[in-house]
């Protein structure tokens, strides 16, 4: 029935509702920080730009970029290859735990390092030195590599076999087969997820605060929470969008250069090969430093801090906040999948510009700061809402719509990880084969239908890579969620802001914890659940 | 046709659900403070009163833009902001209304009151030293810390607000010209770059990195009562004591910063804001302000808590001096403090950097 529905539809119009909107939408509060940044510069705007202040931030958050994206790529790209390609013993539980850092907020492992130093001082002498920025490298790198992991690994899987294979025939060594062919054709992937690592370390502002080392994102910071200097905070969120559109041109450049399109649907599955005992060494050695670092000592740590302070989980009505946080990630992330399906299905039929300021809107905003972003949609959803409430009050209406309520949370989250799905999906599809879309239509079926019916089949285990990536990433938002909230809604997020914000890192481990529970559990259930 | 008929119903039905909210007896907070201890005390105002007390905590500016953007409906009835920079500001962007009660008037010092009624501190903090406790900190004070310990003085970063504030109070006190070379001799005597927050503030005592840190009283009281001893934070009290500046007799008094409350303009529930922030500042309240969360009270005939006091008699401070400023100041001074600590690279001392 609902197939026959969607045959019917006019598929074009749904397309080009969702091409207009979408975009606008995610513009909205970049509107907003445009404007304000254009506003008359403030007394503390002008000495910041005659002081060496602003240069140096530009410079350093350019080291910062640098380093936090070759390693983040390095070891993403490596673990990714590795799962692949080799045959590793305990792999699933290896493979959750490589990708777990991913659901400690940065700031949070940054403080709860600070307790892992004071037992082993000797990893404070390793990772806080120059070479690291006192660490903020350390930190942003070992919680933000899974981004690269994760797009790298499903890339890997399915796309490379006949390469491969091509280049066992043709007798190449194992080293170049990794540095001519498998690196080479990774370049995009690798890059394209890379930048999500990037737009977090960018618009991360605790971390570099609490290393105490100055990038453009804490004169954000600096100007908005003294005196609310909105002009000059705007000012700086605006050259950080600079620097992120720099970002994503070089992404789009590397994209466009070379494109290999694989011309089967269904692979043969990759042979993994044993390894010797040298390349053991090297792969465990790898594998255990970075999971250890990553995922066991946090962890450990907060398993401690919650024993010690046991006396506070009572406080925390763990069920309410876990539920509600449940209720918003999950309503969003079924929200922002169809969407995104639905946009990167007209992108693919879009050609030239069009299709390019397609996909450069919809990825914007990942890359405005969160709290700029939220306070932006507060600003025009409110006005949205006093019109309504002025035009119903009269009948009964005696709340605001959005703003006093989860919807303009759940806007929020979409205007934020659209880009994820967004962009994950359009890689996705540029891998499938075209011409089965093509036989779909000439078969009858319409764009709508043969989305549902071809598509979304095929593009099966890439929505479940979005999904945990998403699941991820808004479990662990902190400023959305806390700016955008209705009265007395906590989630686990809100707990984790507040403790810590309160400098009581030790009480956050509980709902720190919960919130790496669930994101265990997805990823079994996703990845683990889905093959049989 | 169907589907424009399942769209009205759609729409009627989250317009009902917005509207079926019953008016019931509540109070609206946007707080910058984000306490349990807090949380306990509307708990309490709750069972006293039968109001409700909804809560959002955010930052302050944040807060203030949402209550100009919600204009003549705004959908909070008290601000609460753990700064009195930040109460001025609000009071400045037109977001505060003037509130008359008797018993604000009684219990709250006109010091800690807005000249206009419009706001009302409820909470005192100061900002301290804290100090290595093998050096003899007597007759500390703000100015002459730089002489007594060069090189040995450390701070958490320049957007801390309650670095601001000092820095904003020493403009009033000292005069601009001063207060810049006071921060000018601070950041070149500074142990190490500004990195932290203020409890890592006195672990780097603890740890010998310095001998002088600038921390709030409150965050002292938090790691004296720190029983999680996997915490780097535990028994750092031990070697590291806390010392009020400025209490010697020509002295200015050590810098009190606030937390206060006003009534948002408009407000629906007025009466019940104006209910919340008088429960706040009874003696008995401002007691288990004192007693869990480690702050003064205002109301002068509450007693501060025995640890409080400890810390007063530890220093032979009878009467504990303060900044005999009005609070208003800080919000006015606090671009010029932030531009002198920018000038003078509070977040990276030329001598420390490379």
């Amino acid at each position: 029935m609902l197939t026959n529905l969607l045959r019917k539809t006019n598929d074009r119009l749904v397309f080009i509702i969702m091409g207009l909107l979408v975009p606008l939408f995610v513009l909205l509060p970049l509107v907003q920080i445009v404007i304000k940044a254009f506003g008359d510069p403030s007394r503390y705007y002008l000495i910041l730009l005659e002081s060496q202040a602003l240069f140096d931030g530009v410079i350093s958050t350019f080291e910062l970029v640098i380093k936090v994206g070759l390693f983040t790529s390095t070891i993403g790209f490596l673990f990714a290859y590795i799962m692949t390609f080799y045959q590793v013993r305990w792999q699933k539980v290896l493979n959750i735990l490589i990708i777990l850092p991913l659901a400690i907020p940065v700031y949070v492992a940054a403080y709860t390092y600070t307790n892992i130093y004071y037992y082993l001082p000797f990893l404070e002498t390793v990772f806080k030195t120059p070479f690291f920025m006192n660490g903020s490298v350390f930190i942003y790198t070992l919680f933000l590599y899974p981004y690269v992991y994760l797009a790298s690994k499903s890339y890997l899987k399915k796309n490379l076999t006949d390469y491969i294979e091509a280049s066992h025939t043709l007798g190449r060594s194992k080293w170049s087969l990794f540095f001519k062919i498998i690196l080479p054709l990774s370049r995009p992937v690798i890059i394209g997820s890379m930048l999500f690592a990037l737009f977090e370390t960018l618009s991360d502002f605790a971390v570099v605060e609490y290393y105490g080392v100055l990038t453009l994102s804490r004169y954000v910071n600096l100007a908005w929470f003294s005196q609310g200097d909105l002009v000059t905070a705007s000012k700086f969120a605006l050259y950080i969008l600079v620097m992120m559109f720099f970002l994503i041109f070089i992404e789009r450049l590397s994209r466009t250069k070379k494109r290999y399109a694989s011309a089967e649907v269904i692979h043969r599955p990759i042979v993994k090969e044993i390894p010797n005992i040298y390349e053991k060494i090297i792969i465990y050695g790898f594998i255990f430093s970075i999971i250890i670092l990553g995922a066991v000592l946090p962890i450990v740590q907060m398993l401690l801090s919650v024993i010690m302070n046991y006396h506070y989980i009572p406080r925390l009505d763990i069920l309410l906040i876990t539920f509600n946080t449940l209720k918003i990630t999950s309503i969003s992330i079924v929200l922002i999948i169809t969407i995104a399906l639905l946009l990167t299905t007209i992108t693919i039929y879009l050609k030239g510009v069009k299709r390019h300021l397609l996909s450069t809107i919809s990825v914007i905003g990942y890359a405005i700061p969160s709290m700029v972003l939220a306070l932006g949609l507060y600003l025009v959803f409110i006005k949205i809402d006093i019109f309504l409430y002025r035009l119903f009050s009269p009948i009964g209406l005696n709340s605001m719509l959005f703003t006093s309520s989860i919807l303009i949370l759940i806007i929020g989250f979409f205007i934020k990880f659209f880009s994820i799905a967004y962009s994950n999906l359009i890689s996705a599809y540029n891998r499938m084969d075209h011409a089965l879309l093509e036989t779909s239509e000439i078969l009858g079926e319409n764009k709508l239908s043969t989305l549902i019916r071809v598509n979304i089949p095929i593009l099966k285990r890439s929505i479940i890579a979005v999904a945990i990536i998403l699941f991820i990433d808004m479990l662990k938002e902190l400023t959305i969620v806390y700016s955008l909230r209705p009265f007395n809604f906590k989630t686990l997020s809100t707990e984790v802001y507040r403790y810590a914000g309160n400098e009581m890192i030790n009480v956050a481990a509980f709902p720190s914890l919960i919130i790496i529970i669930l994101c265990a559990l997805l990823i079994i259930y996703l990845e683990e659940g889905n093959k049989k | 046709m169907k589907k424009l008929l399942m769209f009205v119903v759609l729409a009627l039905s989250i317009f009902g659900l917005a509207a079926c909210q019953e008016s019931k007896q509540e109070v609206n907070v946007y707080t910058t403070r984000h306490y349990d201890s807090d949380d306990a005390l509307y708990a309490q105002f709750t069972e006293e009163t039968g109001i409700t007390v909804n809560i959002i905590n955010d930052k302050a500016p944040a807060l203030i833009e949402k209550v100009k953007a919600e204009g003549d409906v705004p959908q909070a009835d008290v601000f609460f902001s753990a700064d009195a920079g930040y109460l001025a500001l609000a009071k400045n962007e037109g977001i505060l209304q003037t509130v008359s009660s008797e018993i604000l008037a009684e219990n709250v010092p006109s010091k800690y009151q807005d000249v206009d009624d419009m706001w009302f501190g409820l909470t005192k903090r100061a900002r301290v030293f804290l100090y290595d406790k093998s050096i003899d900190p007597t007759g500390l004070t703000y100015e002459n810390v730089t002489t007594m310990f060069p090189g040995e003085i450390i701070a958490r970063s320049s957007s801390n607000i309650y670095n601001q504030s000092l820095v904003a109070s020493l403009v009033e006190v000292l005069g601009e010209d001063a207060a810049t070379i006071w921060v000018n001799e601070l950041v070149s005597n500074m142990a190490r770059v500004p990195e932290g927050n203020d409890r890592d503030q006195a672990v780097a005592v603890a740890n010998g990195d310095a001998k002088i840190a600038i921390a709030n009283s409150y965050y002292y009281g938090k790691l004296v009562n720190e029983s999680d001893e996997s915490s780097s934070y535990y028994g750092v009290t031990d070697t590291v004591g806390i010392y009020f500046p400025n209490q010697g007799e020509d002295e200015t008094g050590v810098h009190m910063n606030i937390s206060g409350a006003g009534v948002i303009k408009n407000a629906q529930n007025k009466d019940n804001a104006i209910k919340l922030i008088e429960f706040l500042s009874r003696t008995d309240v401002q007691e288990s302000f004192s007693a869990t969360n480690y702050e003064f009270p205002v109301n002068e005939s509450a007693n501060m808590s025995t640890l409080l006091q400890s810390w007063l008699d530890d220093q032979n401070v009878t009467e504990l001096k303060e900044q005999t400023i009005n609070l208003s100041v800080l919000g006015e001074h606090n671009e010029t403090a932030v531009i002198i600590m920018t000038n003078a690279s509070w977040d990276n001392p030329s001598h420390l950097s490379n």
